[in-house]
């Protein structure tokens, strides 16, 4: 397969993980704002802060802002339009690799965006929200259903797989840096609130519930988004998944290089690890250090590949 | 004469590049007038061979630099016997019909001015005649002034200036030979400090003029002479463009990229020829 | 105006005959709805060619017409032969100019229309391409006048674009139209992608020792043809590379891939001369691989086309091409030239401008329709414009009379009617000459147009060459 090949899937599925990660923060954003203790500029704002967006100027702090900002520009990289775009147009560079339904997922509809005006934007903007996971589940599912298990399969996962680790680490440390605003004290009725909408933004709320019978601690969901090993956003998945893709791309190849340890070491320390040690060291250290480790892992993966 | 040659060429990439690819026609042609002894290219202390010589009669090389690259060295060095030939290149291979070069690039394409200048000048009882005259007209509307020009300087900007520096000179040159039917190549090369008075800091540049029954001449309009055994000959093109000796290509994005070259040039006394 | 379907007196020829009782039998109403649902399979697949930076939709259809363009056998047996004569003579006159010039040297061909031509390339004097194949696809547009009067209008010796139209306008007729094709002995089309791949193999450099790799080289998403390069490179099951993919070492040619790197023996180039390598070719080239011309002179990798191929092909040249058919195969040409005035020749320039009204003129180095002067259409404005230009570089244009195309039936809003066509076939050039029996059928859609570019109106046809 041809590194740039392996490249342009990597990203392919990395974009889309991105769109869909996005929609679900916003959402989340959406109904932090409808919340009687809501403090809408704060809210929004923090949404934009947690996308990892750049922005020009200011900071948004309204929905108008990022509806902008985050779903219609199509400059902004963190930008669902740009995203969409993006996935698609790497999923053409490599039309030969991709199967008739995976390149019709992408390929269908993909300029819908393109045509929404901002005022609908934000009076429709929750339906705009659930067709943009649509579109999402559909490339997926026709990754799962279409594709050959080659090389190109496990570099589609480890991409998707990677960018979603990402955004659950920052959803995180946001939550705990920007989400919760000073004056409030940890477990507080905002900070509770806030810490049920990160469930949101996740779309864990019911997972969680059925996991840990509806305590929403900090500590628990803390625990659920980055140890958990059943769900499918919590980093420890994430990792065992990249893991496990990573593993079988060294056995087609007969080759394993530094990223193999990297992401192994990486399912053995979350393995081993008590949400009473990740509290006790910091959080956010923790998440910085997850962070950092993310960058490598993808940096190595695209040096092992020639990328 | 023999002459001793040591040609640097140094590019300094910020930051670091991930590859550079190199063309290089840095081996003097053999011809009836010039003799090539010894004589290495080197990149970054790696040495080069020549890989075929091309239609224009010219050995080249292709070099390649793995990154991440800082630094590209490359060096010309060797000794080159040259005799007197007035000018008449002979004993070339030399595959390219010379109606080829009657052809214009953007650097060589005569406007008004050059047109009206190879009129003027281009007269003669022979086309020898004319191509004499020209290469003095030249010489003599272009004043010498290092730095009044640039790499991207065409023909028609350096005569409307009057001034330039070689590469400006072989390039009105051309343009005037071309437009009044001389078919005329660029050639680039090196030249005896002891001639030019100075160590250039380039290669140096003349061109070539086809005479009916007779072939290529050489007219060096920056000396006002035809190439004499202080020449050295490299290889040549359509322009200054098409006969750098070194071409460079990098992949990678470059902030920076600086160059530096050097160019000594020295006779070697009898007593010290190599046996 | 000859009518490839009915004779004048209203009866059908017999290649014709299914097809126009078919046309019957379905009815406009029930043809311009299925002609619609061709489209959305078109869209859906993504069959399209890219415009940038004009505005609107960047990725469009070629509009397609269902009713198929026929030949029967004799007729293809007959351009069969003219195709391949015309082909060997392109490659032997490609190769005679980068060596010997005997063409030149007997007077045949004017020196100067050749040296000083901006598609003559002196980097390949004196080269020796595997085979001496220079042009390994040749595209050769025909139009037909009359009921035996084939003319090549141009030749197309570099990357002649246009297969994938054939071989995707068969199978949407085939899914579309079983019914049609069971009544018709109509020659499959469907081995192209095999037999150019036979092409290009058989073509690797003699050094190469074992099974050649070929790769199909793009400039990427963004060309125009795109979605042809990357339908060939699938169907042919062969790497589609861009230019970052490839890199030369150790006078060899290289890809990157996720094992590191592989060597590349051959390599389809769908890019242009000027653009394949920044250190021999226009060094702001981005599309270059850099080295690659001197892989290339070393033996290390093929090119299809060459480097230079396209010096066969210019307009200035076509003229010649009869003489070079006489000249290296010593036969007389099968397919006529459409006659040509040189409007460098003086005398032939005052005829072309004492005529512009009945003559279409055509920029030397000009393509796609553009830049070109329809006579009998243009007003008398455009036509002293265009006088102008001609007066100020005869050279840079040649005259053709107006020709009157033969028409095809094609679907139109109020029913089936003629339109105008042409022919491009595509004769592959390896060890032997291959040919598959068909082609692109292209169609002036809009009512007495003559122009058939896709860019300015055309759209194309299924081609059926009906065996015996």
């Amino acid at each position: 397969m041809l590194s740039r090949t392996a490249e342009n899937l990597f990203w392919l599925a990395r974009y889309t993980e991105r769109a869909d990660s996005m929609a679900r923060l916003i959402a989340m954003g959406s109904r932090m704002a409808m919340l009687p203790s809501a403090q809408p500029e704060d809210d929004w704002r923090s949404v934009a802060l947690a996308s990892g967006a750049q922005f020009e100027g200011e900071v948004p702090s309204d929905v108008a802002g990022i509806v902008d900002n985050l779903i219609l520009s199509t400059e902004n990289p963190s930008s669902i339009a740009y995203c969409l775009a993006r996935a698609r147009e790497n999923g053409r560079a490599v039309r030969t690799a991709l199967t008739m339904d995976l390149w019709e997922a992408l390929n269908d509809g993909w300029r819908y965006l393109g045509g929404v005006p901002r005022a609908r934007g934000v009076q429709e903007l929750p339906a705009i929200l659930d067709w943009v996971r649509r579109y999402t589940a559909r490339v997926f599912g026709a990754i799962e259903t279409t594709l050959l298990r080659g090389p190109g399969y496990h570099f589609l996962h480890v991409g998707a797989r990677i960018e979603r680790a990402d955004m659950t680490l920052r959803l995180l440390d946001v939550k705990y840096y920007v989400l919760l605003p000073e004056t409030e004290v940890v477990g507080g009725g905002h900070d509770h609130s806030q810490w049920i909408s990160v469930l949101y933004a996740t779309s864990a709320r019911r997972a969680f519930h059925w996991s840990y019978s509806g305590d929403y601690s900090p500590w628990k969901i803390a625990d659920f988004l980055i140890l958990n090993r059943l769900f499918p956003r919590s980093v420890a998945y994430c990792y065992t998944e990249i893991s496990e893709h990573l593993d079988e791309l060294g056995r087609l190849y007969g080759q394993r290089h530094r990223c193999h340890s990297t992401a192994s070491e990486m399912v053995a320390i979350l393995e081993d690890m008590e949400m009473g040690e990740i509290f006790q060291d910091g959080l956010h250290t923790f998440i910085e250090d997850a962070i950092a480790r993310t960058n490598r892992l993808s940096g190595q993966i695209q040096s092992a590949y020639h990328f | 004469m023999e002459l001793a040659i040591h040609h640097l060429t140094e590019y300094l990439y910020e930051p670091p590049v991930s590859r550079v690819a190199l063309r290089l026609r840095l081996f003097p042609t053999v011809t009836a007038s010039q003799q090539v002894g010894a004589w290495t290219v080197t990149v970054n202390g790696a040495p080069v061979e020549p890989a075929f010589a091309n239609a224009y009669g010219d050995s080249e090389a292709f070099a390649h630099v793995p990154g991440p690259v800082g630094q590209i060295e490359i060096v010309a060095e060797g000794r080159v016997t040259t005799s007197e030939g007035s000018g008449i290149v002979a004993g070339m291979r030399d595959l390219v019909a010379p109606p080829t070069f009657l052809r214009c690039t953007q650097a060589t394409r005569p406007d008004e001015r050059i047109e009206a200048f190879a009129r003027e000048h281009g007269k003669g009882d022979s086309p020898l005649e004319i191509a004499h005259a020209l290469s003095h007209a030249v010489g003599a509307a272009i004043e010498h002034i290092p730095g009044s020009s640039d790499a991207a300087t065409t023909a028609a900007a350096a005569l409307e200036a009057g001034q330039g520096v070689c590469q400006d000179k072989t390039h009105v040159l051309i343009a005037a030979a071309r437009s009044v039917g001389i078919p005329a190549r660029y050639v680039a090369g090196y030249i005896n400090d002891e001639a030019s008075g100075e160590s250039a800091l380039a290669t140096h540049a003349w061109a070539e003029l086809h005479v009916e029954g007779i072939g290529w001449i050489g007219f060096d309009p920056s000396n006002e002479t035809c190439p004499t055994s202080d020449h050295v000959r490299l290889c040549s093109g359509f322009d200054a463009r098409d006969a750098a000796p070194v071409r460079g290509s990098v992949a990678g994005v470059v902030d920076e990229e600086t160059l530096r070259a050097e160019v000594r040039v020295t006779e070697v006394a009898q007593g010290q020829s190599q046996q | 105006m000859f009518n490839e379907m009915s004779r004048d007196d209203g009866s059908i020829r017999a290649a014709y005959a299914q097809v126009a009782k078919w046309i019957e039998e379905t009815g406009i109403e029930r043809l311009k709805g299925r002609r619609e649902e061709a489209e959305t399979i078109f869209r859906t697949i993504g069959i399209t060619f890219a415009v940038y930076g004009e505005g609107g939709d960047p990725e469009r259809l070629i509009p397609f017409d269902l009713v198929p363009r026929v030949f029967d056998a004799t007729e293809w047996t007959r351009l069969e032969r003219g195709i391949n004569q015309r082909a060997r003579a392109l490659n032997a006159f490609i190769h005679d100019i980068y060596h010997r010039g005997e063409i030149i040297r007997a007077g045949k061909v004017p020196g100067e229309l050749v040296w000083r031509n901006s598609a003559f390339c002196p980097e390949m004097i004196g080269v020796d391409p595997p085979g001496r194949v220079y042009s390994h696809i040749v595209g050769i547009d025909i139009v037909r006048t009359g009921e035996g009067g084939f003319q090549v209008l141009e030749d197309n010796c570099r990357t002649p674009s246009g297969v994938s139209y054939m071989l995707e306008n068969r199978e949407i007729m085939m899914r579309m139209f079983p019914e049609l094709f069971r009544g018709n002995r109509v020659a499959p089309v469907d081995d192209y992608p095999g037999l150019l791949r036979k092409t290009l193999e058989e073509l690797a450099p003699p050094a190469c020792n074992r099974d050649p790799v070929a790769v199909v080289l793009t400039p990427g998403p963004y060309n125009s043809a795109y979605y042809e390069h990357s339908f060939l490179a699938d169907q042919m099951g062969l790497e589609l590379v861009e230019p970052q993919d490839l890199l030369v070492e150790d006078g060899r040619c290289w890809m990157r891939t996720t094992r590191g790197l592989r060597h590349v023996d051959v390599i389809y180039r769908r890019i242009d001369d000027d653009f394949i390598d920044p250190l021999t070719f226009r060094a702001d080239s981005m599309l270059g691989v850099p080295g690659l011309m001197s892989a290339y002179r070393s033996g290390g990798v093929t090119l299809c086309s060459a480097p230079g191929a396209g010096i066969a092909d210019d307009k200035a040249i076509y003229v010649y091409v009869p003489e070079m058919i006489r000249f290296y195969l010593g036969e007389n040409p099968i397919l006529e030239n459409v006659p040509t005035w040189q409007c460098a020749k003086a005398d032939e320039c005052k005829y072309v401008l004492e005529n512009l009204a009945d003559l279409v003129v055509k920029e030397v180095h000009g393509s796609g329709g553009y830049g070109m002067l329809i006579g009998p259409k243009a007003t008398e404005k455009e036509r002293e414009a265009y006088a102008e230009r001609i007066k100020a570089d005869p050279a840079d244009f040649i005259a053709q009379p107006t020709l009157d195309l033969s028409a095809c039936p094609t679907i139109a809003e109020d029913g089936v009617e003629p339109r105008h066509v042409d022919f491009r076939p595509f004769c592959l050039v390896g060890k032997q000459m291959r040919l598959v029996p068909g082609g692109l059928t292209r169609v002036a859609l809009r009512r007495g147009s003559l122009v058939v570019n896709s860019s300015q109106g055309g759209g194309v046809k299924d081609t059926w060459v009906l065996t015996e």
